[in-house]
């Protein structure tokens, strides 16, 4: 009887092997990383737990290890998610000023080369943040991403005297993305460190809102990764349709990552919905994110024919990457009004001789009248 | 000087205020009103005296974040199980199609006695206006498949106070959720 169990125990155990390994092989790289990552810290591996440090200027995050056994391109890499507070232990209000991460040696002191990051993203817990301040209708309105710093741009600040303003305890959520575009051969282990850097309330300090517009290019939902043909040359191929997927008003399907195929090519979105602007205001700061490849990302008033900024990329000529991504910072601005029409414009060029994906957002900081007058009654 | 965060609940704050015209805190307490439970019971202010619950809003057909939710929030419920005055109270936010029978049957199946996990119910007016009290709101998607709805869960003391915000799908905000739950049952 007790063979018996045994044996059908093993059989149990062999099939789900079976079964089990032929899912796994099956998964995009993207998904296999996430199982890989899940199993190294779920086990204990490598080191899965979270160093983080703050005072009263900044806040320290250092990530479980991520291990790099593949080539991984952006959005593919072992990634981990976390929410986190400024200081947990106290209520004050502060002001977010400037962002940086870094990819680190698991010592948690070296640096590594930032071709290892692929992006690192901020968002809220946007019912908490508005709710307090009775900004209710914003809670949902668009996605509650604070900022995101990214391979090209992987530190800046506001100009002096902008900020974003939050509680100490406040949550927000913190999701860093690793990159490998070039390295082949032995795994090997990295870690992300992400600092933030805060200033005490004060009432001189100006609030910014986030805005995050992006490239959407429209794509046969029936049939999303078939080729350009005679008859849709300018087809769209979403990388895939699960995730960075929309539908439009008329319903159609919308891809914010998709391939490039090897040459130059140029892309135009109407992104004035999704700035939202409800009266005329300020932008102030421009992070860019985009994807090797991209040559240039601009932000185009279309009602007044005029181009307001320009982000360059600077792509590595010896290997796939970012060198630099440009950033629009200024403390005068650049006035946005709600009855013009607004677009992107992507240059890319794909040295390769094979499909490259593509990415192209712009997280646009606005001048937020609305809190400003809420603050400026603030009683501390 | 450094001082490492995120480990300990040596303090938590009251949350549940809103900062108005005069740029004051003004705090309230959590309060219940019209609210119907899974069993067809009504459950009111009083059902909260000297409890200390875990708050969420769902419904019933959801097709994205509230599974794994509810799977977390069993899992948190049988950890407190022997912890009397700690209560779950989920919000349907989607109270046409999840009636009194469809709440219960949703209820069941979690394994919670219902003691423990109240399922409730109002008009979706009523509930937008608890949603605001918890900080949060919800709206249906464009295409109606689903309702922008959060994966936070709220942690509500004994004097229905809010001392905390969660995600309970990320394993570290559970955690957080759990040593914050102890601080204040101790």
């Amino acid at each position: 009887m007790k063979s018996k169990i045994l044996k059908y125990t093993l059989l149990f155990i062999v099939l789900l092997t079976i079964v089990g390994g032929i899912y796994y092989l099956k998964l995009p790289n993207r998904h296999k990383a996430i199982v890989k990552t899940k199993f190294y810290h779920g086990l204990g591996i490598v080191d899965e737990r979270w160093n983080i440090q703050s005072n009263d200027s900044s806040i320290r995050l250092i990530t479980p290890t991520l291990v790099i056994d593949n080539i991984y391109k952006s959005m593919e890499g072992p990634k981990v998610v976390r929410s986190f507070q400024l200081n947990d232990t106290k209520n004050e209000l502060v002001w977010l000023t400037s962002f940086e991460t870094k990819a680190l040696s698991t010592n948690e002191v070296d640096q590594l080369s930032n071709d290892y990051i692929c992006h690192t993203n901020i968002d809220l817990y946007e019912g908490e943040h508005y709710s307090r301040w009775q900004l209710d209708h914003r809670i949902g309105e668009q996605y509650p991403r604070l900022t995101s710093l990214s391979n090209g741009i992987e530190r800046y600040q506001f100009p002096e005297g902008f900020g974003f303003p939050v509680f100490t305890n406040e949550n927000l959520l913190l999701a860093t993305q690793s990159l490998n575009h070039n390295i082949k051969g032995d795994p090997f282990d990295i870690k992300h460190e992400v600092i933030l850097g805060f200033k005490p309330h004060s009432k001189q300090m100006k609030p910014l809102m986030s805005k995050t517009v992006f490239v959407m290019l429209p794509y046969d939902s029936e049939t999303p990764f078939q080729g350009p043909t005679d008859n849709s040359p300018n087809m769209c191929l979403p990388v895939e349709t699960k995730n960075h997927s929309y539908k439009n008003d008329k319903g159609e399907s919308l891809s914010g990552h998709w391939v490039i195929f090897p040459g130059k090519n140029t892309y135009r979105y109407d992104i004035t919905h999704q700035l939202q602007l409800k009266d005329s205001t300020t932008m102030h700061h421009i992070a860019t994110h985009l994807h090797p490849f991209a040559e240039t990302l601009a932000l185009r008033d279309k009602t007044a024919d005029s181009t307001l900024f320009v982000s360059k990329a600077e792509n590595y000529a010896d290997k796939i990457g970012l060198k630099s991504v440009s950033y629009f910072s200024s403390i005068e601005g650049i006035m946005l009004y709600p009855d013009h029409k607004y677009e992107l414009v992507l240059e890319t060029n794909n040295t390769t001789k094979i499909d490259q994906d593509m990415m192209a957002s712009m997280f646009v900081f606005l001048y937020d009248k609305e809190m400003d007058e809420k603050l400026k009654s603030y009683q501390p | 000087m450094f001082f490492s965060c995120n480990t300990s609940s040596e303090k938590l704050p009251i949350l549940s205020y809103k900062i108005d015209a005069s740029g004051q805190k003004d705090y309230y307490t959590i309060t219940y009103e019209g609210f119907t439970n899974q069993l067809g019971d009504s459950f009111t202010t009083e059902d909260l005296q000297d409890k200390i619950c875990i708050a969420n809003f769902f419904f019933t057909r959801c097709p994205s974040i509230c599974p794994p939710m509810r799977t977390e929030l069993i899992s948190i419920a049988e950890e407190f199980s022997e912890a009397k005055n700690v209560m779950f109270i989920s919000h349907t936010i989607d109270p046409k199609h999840d009636s009194i029978p469809v709440l219960k049957t949703y209820a069941e199946a979690t394994g919670i006695p219902a003691s423990k996990w109240q399922f409730i119910s109002a008009s979706e007016e009523q509930t937008k206006q608890q949603a605001a009290s918890y900080m949060t709101n919800f709206k249906p998607n464009e295409d109606g498949s689903d309702f922008y709805h959060s994966s936070f869960v709220a942690l509500v003391d004994q004097k229905q106070q809010i001392r905390g915000f969660y995600n309970v799908l990320i394993k570290e905000d559970v955690e957080r959720l759990k040593t914050d739950l102890k601080f204040i049952l101790n």
